[in-house]
C-alpha cells in the first residue's frame, strides 16, 4: 500500500483532476473551483484513499472530478459549454513571433476542435494527453476495454487532423 | 513547416507519420495548456481552506485509533505520571547535560540518536517573566520534562519572553516548545512574517521524511508555509530548536499547536507509550547554555 501525503497526491494527480473537470466544464475559472473542491474531498477522504493502489486512486479521482464538475455545472445552470477566449495568456517560450503566432493558432484550433468533438473521442484524448493517463488507466476509468480506448483515440486523432486541415493549420506528417 | 502541409484522405487511416504529427501537436498543446494552469496557486488555496476547516493536509499516521494510549481523562492521569517519571529519569541520567537536555550528541546516552540543532531567532527569555501553569522547577533549564497537569493559556506578552518548558497535559504527551523563529526554506512559496504569530503548526515524521507546515494570519490575509525535509541523513532530523530521536516503531505524528506567543504546544499521539516517552525525552526545547547573559531562572529563584 503506497504511503501518501496530500502534497504528493496533489503533485501527481492535480492535472488529472483539473482536466477531468475541464472536460465537463470547458471553463478555466470554474475548473479551478472544482479542482479545489475535489482536493478538499481528498482531504476529507485520506483514510479512504490510504489503502488504494495508484490505479485505484486515479480511477477514484477521475470519477470524483467528473461528478464534481457535473454537480458544479448543474448548480450553475449551464447547459451549454463555454468556449473561453484562447491565447489570452501565452507563456514566453523564446520562440520567434511568427512561431508563437503559429503555435497559438494551433493551440486555439486544437482547443476548439476538442471542445466540438464528440465526447467519446474527446474524453480519451484529454485523459491521455492532458491528464497524462495511460490507455489502461483510461480504460479502467471509463469502464471499457483498452482496445476501445485505442480505437476511440485513433478516431479522435483523425478527426483532429481533418479539422486542423480544414482550418488551414498544417502539420508535419 | 507550412511547406509540409498535407492533404489528408479521411477515408483512410492516418499514416504513422501523420499520426505522430497529430500526437505531437496534442502533446505540445497539452503541455502549453498545463503550463498556464496555476497549480501552485490552487494548492495554496486548498491548504488555506483546509486550515480554515481544521483539516490536516498530511496523510493519516500508521495508527490504530483504538491504540491511542493517551486519550481522555484516564490518559491525562497517565500522562501526569509519565511526566513525573520522565522528569525523575532525566534528572538521574548519568551524563553531562543530563538535567533534561543533551548538550550535544556526545552527551547523549548510547543508542540515542540526537539531532544537533541550531538556535534560530533572537527572542531572549526574560527570567523575570513567568508562564502560567509552569512550575518553578519547570523553568529550570535543566528540566526538559515537567509534569504540569493543566497549564493555563499562556499570555502572549509574557510568552514572548518566558522560558520554554514541556508539559504533559491533554490527550497524549503534550509539551511546549519555544518558537524563536520560523522554519524557512528558499523553495517555499510563502513565508511567515517573523513577527506574525502562527496559529498552528504541524509536523509529521514519516519513515524518512519530515513534513512541517505553519500557517498564520495577518490583516485577514492568510499566509501559509510549509517545508519538506526529505531524505534526512540516517535517522536524524533537524527542525529548528527541537531535537528528535527517530524511533524504530515507525512513523509518528506530531501536532504542534501554537499556544500563544512563542510557544508551541506539542502533542504526540498515535504511538505506543514507550515510543511516546522516548520522543518526549528526546526533545530539547531550548539550550539555555547557548543563551548569553541570561541567568537561569532556577538560579535566580535560588
Amino acid at each position: 500500500m503506497p504511503e501518501r501525503d496530500f502534497d504528493t497526491i496533489y503533485e501527481n494527480y492535480s492535472r488529472l483532476v483539473y482536466w477531468a473537470a475541464y472536460r465537463v466544464l470547458s471553463d478555466r475559472e470554474q475548473t479551478e473551483d472544482v479542482t479545489q473542491n475535489v482536493f478538499m474531498t481528498v482531504l476529507h477522504s485520506m483514510d479512504q484513499i490510504a489503502p488504494m493502489s495508484d490505479a485505484q486512486l486515479k480511477g477514484w479521482l477521475y470519477r470524483v472530478s467528473v461528478n464534481a464538475a457535473l454537480d458544479f455545472k448543474r448548480r450553475q445552470g449551464k447547459e451549454v459549454l463555454s468556449d473561453e477566449p484562447v491565447g489570452a495568456e501565452v507563456a514566453d517560450t523564446g520562440a520567434t513571433p511568427e512561431d508563437e503566432a503559429e503555435l497559438n493558432d494551433t493551440r486555439a484550433a486544437v482547443r476548439e476542435i476538442l471542445n466540438g468533438m464528440d465526447d467519446i473521442y474527446r474524453e480519451p484524448l484529454i485523459m491521455f494527453y492532458f491528464s497524462e493517463m495511460s490507455v489502461l488507466e483510461i480504460a479502467e476509468a471509463l469502464g471499457v476495454s483498452e482496445g476501445t480506448v485505442k480505437s476511440r483515440m485513433n478516431r479522435g486523432r483523425k478527426i483532429m487532423a481533418q479539422r486542423l486541415s480544414a482550418k488551414g493549420i498544417g502539420y508535419e506528417g | 513547416m507550412k511547406d509540409n502541409i498535407k492533404e489528408l484522405n479521411f477515408e483512410s487511416e492516418l499514416s504513422p507519420e501523420e499520426s505522430a504529427a497529430i500526437d505531437r501537436i496534442l502533446s505540445d498543446c497539452a503541455e502549453a495548456e498545463n503550463s498556464e494552469v496555476d497549480y501552485a496557486s490552487m494548492l495554496a488555496s486548498i491548504k488555506a481552506r483546509a486550515r480554515k476547516e481544521r483539516i490536516s493536509v498530511f496523510a493519516p499516521a500508521k495508527k490504530n485509533t483504538a491504540k491511542r494510549v493517551f486519550t481522555g481523562i484516564g490518559a491525562a492521569a497517565a500522562v501526569f505520571v509519565v511526566g513525573l517519571a520522565a522528569f525523575a529519569v532525566i534528572r538521574a541520567l548519568p551524563f553531562p547535560g543530563a538535567s533534561g537536555k543533551y548538550a550535544s550528541a556526545d552527551h547523549a546516552p548510547q543508542g540515542d540518536k540526537v539531532v544537533e540543532t541550531t538556535e534560530i531567532g533572537n527572542v531572549q527569555p526574560d527570567p523575570g517573566k513567568t508562564v502560567p501553569g509552569v512550575t518553578a522547577e519547570a523553568k529550570d533549564p535543566g528540566a526538559a520534562v515537567i509534569a504540569t497537569p493543566d497549564p493555563e493559556p499562556v499570555n502572549t506578552e509574557d510568552a514572548a519572553d518566558a522560558l520554554p518548558t514541556l508539559c504533559p497535559i491533554k490527550g497524549g504527551i503534550v509539551g511546549y516548545v519555544r518558537l524563536t523563529d520560523f522554519l524557512a526554506e528558499p523553495t517555499c512559496s510563502a513565508q511567515l512574517v517573523p513577527d506574525m504569530l502562527p496559529e498552528f503548526m504541524e509536523f509529521k515524521l514519516g519513515e524518512a521524511e519530515l513534513f512541517a507546515a505553519a500557517y498564520g494570519m495577518e490583516d485577514e490575509v492568510k499566509y501559509s508555509y510549509s517545508c519538506r525535509v526529505a531524505e534526512a541523513p540516517e535517522e536524524e532530523f533537524d527542525i529548528g530548536i527541537a531535537r528528535f530521536i527517530e524511533l524504530e516503531s515507525g512513523s509518528l505524528t506530531y501536532l504542534w499547536h501554537v499556544c500563544e506567543g512563542v510557544y508551541l504546544e506539542v502533542e504526540f499521539a498515535g504511538f505506543d507509550r514507550a515510543a511516546a516517552e522516548e520522543m518526549l525525552y528526546s526533545i530539547v526545547l531550548c539550550n539555555m547554555e547557548d543563551i548569553p547573559s541570561t541567568p537561569a531562572p532556577s538560579e535566580e529563584a535560588a
